[in-house]
């Protein structure tokens, strides 16, 4: 277990160099691109994970392990991509 | 933007942060459910990134599931992580690992200000599709309003000593 200072110091750190106002910025138009096209691309890939950049989707997969190393090899930034299962089924979720 | 925060400050020296989140259906038709958007960092693997968390003011401890955990640490590094242990929830036993994290709130002036936690990892192996969740480690610093009417989230946090970073 490191020091509070140290803890510190490391977020400062990935704070500083990480431009978290862009990357949110990104990642709101990956995110958006979801929810505003969420029936089409149930219809496209029924019950997959989708990964989006901005308005593009990356990729499809019914696993969500095969997306992500797909979205690892597309070189993209990781903290601009918005990953969700896309799910015909109607489960509430009990937490 | 979604999660807008602003902040204030108070006479005994506690700054309040407001981040406002927002509803989103979980599938089509579906029931509508409460979620803020945080910055969560894992500062011993120097990696940071937005996340959309349920709201769940049941769960003592806020958690990262497989789609956005595997998204900041490769899979090789969840072997550096704390040994798993397993977690309580209605819908019985998960394993989760433990790690020391911090949830950002992006402030309007292009700040950032971290709250410290230990966060719950998901064992990455069996996704289930659900959110990651904000828990009572980050609520209790405050007041959260939940208005499902007008489909608003409102979290309130009272911090005496906040870390904040320059944009």
């Amino acid at each position: 277990m490191e020091s509070m200072d140290e803890f510190t110091q490391k977020l400062k750190s990935i704070a500083n160099q990480s431009n978290l106002r862009e990357s949110a910025a990104v990642f709101e138009r990956s995110r958006s691109f979801i929810d505003s096209n969420r029936e089409e691309l149930l219809k496209r890939c029924p019950d997959c994970w989708v990964a989006v950049y901005k308005e593009q989707v990356l990729a499809t997969d019914k696993e969500l392990q095969n997306l992500i190393n797909t979205i690892r090899k597309s070189g993209k930034r990781l903290e601009h991509i918005a990953v969700e299962l896309l799910t015909s089924e109607r489960n509430p979720i009990h937490l | 933007m979604k999660g807008t925060p602003s902040t204030f400050k108070s006479s005994s020296g506690s700054q309040k942060f407001e981040i406002h989140g927002f509803y989103r259906q979980g599938y089509l038709d579906g029931p509508w459910r409460p979620f803020v958007r945080v910055a969560v960092a894992l500062p011993r693997f120097s990696v940071v990134r937005q996340v959309d968390m349920l709201v769940d003011s049941g769960a003592d401890i806020t958690t990262l599931q497989p789609q956005d955990s595997l998204l900041l640490l490769e899979e090789p590094q969840f072997s550096q992580l704390s040994e798993q242990h397993k977690v309580q929830g209605i819908g019985g036993l998960t394993n989760f690992f433990r790690e020391d994290a911090a949830i950002g709130l992006l402030l309007p002036d292009g700040r950032t200000c971290w709250v410290p936690i230990v966060i719950d990892i998901a064992e990455p192996s069996s996704p289930l599709g659900i959110p990651s969740t904000l828990g009572n480690d980050i609520m209790q610093f405050g007041v959260t309003n939940l208005d499902a009417v007008h489909r608003t989230v409102k979290v309130e946090l009272w911090l005496t000593r906040p870390l904040v970073t320059p944009s």
